[in-house]
């Protein structure tokens, strides 16, 4: 009898131990479904997972041009972030660097667009349409009036 | 029915004139192909001023403004051009565009006849006055009138343009001695 117990048990055990197993599956193929990497809190039984924040320079964060402004005019990324500028204007507009115009793009028509990898805080405007202003702060760093160029790359 | 009476054209000719909005209150008529002629009228004149800048002005700040001038109020008569047609409207002149027409004649005789440094000073003091007056009749005169949907959502959408151009003039005058 006790014998018979001690199986049930085990029995029990070995399919709590399963059940546990199988949900540590289920909970993998849903993050792998997301794309998103997530750890073990405690590592326990009872598993609660948390999204890791993306990773330095892996956000990319999108400027729209429209009715006159960039929108939104202040931009807040981490260090090697990617800012994207949209024209969704019935007009040209461009992105030129304020202080030292240590970068431009060139006129964009409505529907094309600008990307600009960021390391420093800084302030632009439109050229053609001076009053149109915008700010990138990366890392909430104060805007440097002297440094040299981001990376630019163009997209149209 | 007569669509726009004397009365209704000298109020709005005091608008462009001094940039007064207070036609609104007198609720003129214009049908929509009349608006239409007179939103491409007006951007036409601005060309042709900043045409007149290209060949009369050397500074490089008056040179870029009408360079935006041109380009911008190609735009929107583009974009005028495609609506009407979409619509199957056709603009229609009207007292307003004529007068309009008559009155930058007269100012681009004025422009011309300036040396290059009365030239700068002159156009760009012009540049504030005809946007300020044009805003004033955008939002006081054509937008009420416009019966059709599109076009007064093409209307509203000139507005910041047109605002955005007088906020430039103004940086512009301020540094033109």
């Amino acid at each position: 009898m006790l014998k018979w117990f001690r199986r049930g048990l085990n029995e029990l055990r070995m399919q709590r131990y399963f059940s546990g197993f199988f949900l540590l599956a289920i909970l993998s193929v849903c993050c792998n479904e997301q794309g998103n990497e997530k750890k073990s809190v405690d590592g326990g039984y009872h598993e609660f997972e948390i999204a890791e924040p993306p990773a330095s320079g892996d956000m990319v964060h999108v400027v729209e041009i429209i009715q006159m402004k960039f929108v939104p005019d202040v931009v807040n990324v981490s260090n090697g972030d990617t800012v994207v500028w949209i024209n969704k204007d019935i007009v040209d507009h461009d992105v030129t660097e304020r202080h030292r115009n240590l970068w431009r793009s060139s006129p964009m028509a409505g529907g094309s667009s600008f990307k600009l990898a960021v390391t420093k805080s800084q302030s632009y405007y439109c050229s053609l349409h001076v009053v149109m202003q915008g700010k990138i702060i990366v890392d909430g760093n104060e805007i440097a009036t002297t440094g040299s160029p981001s990376e630019i790359t163009m997209c149209q | 029915m007569r669509k726009l009476t004397k009365l209704t054209t000298g109020i709005f000719m005091s608008v462009v004139l001094s940039g007064s909005n207070a036609f609104a209150q007198e609720n003129p008529k214009l049908s929509d192909a009349e608006v239409a002629s007179v939103a491409v009228v007006a951007n036409q004149i601005d060309i042709a001023y900043a045409d007149i800048a290209r060949e009369k002005s050397t500074n490089a700040e008056i040179l870029k403004f009408a360079e935006t001038m041109t380009n911008d109020h190609r735009a929107v008569i583009s974009q005028a051009g495609a609506l009407v047609k979409k619509l199957g409207v056709t603009p229609q002149d009207n007292d307003v565009s004529r007068k309009l027409l008559s009155d930058a004649e007269k100012t681009k005789k004025d422009l011309r006849a300036k040396s290059d440094a009365e030239f700068n000073r002159a156009y760009i003091d012009n540049e504030v006055a005809y946007h300020k007056a044009v805003i004033a009749a955008v939002e006081g005169l054509l937008i009420p009138e416009t019966e059709n949907a599109e076009l007064k959502t093409l209307l509203q959408n000139i507005l910041p343009a047109l605002k955005t151009h007088l906020a430039h003039a103004e940086m512009v005058q301020k540094r033109i001695k």
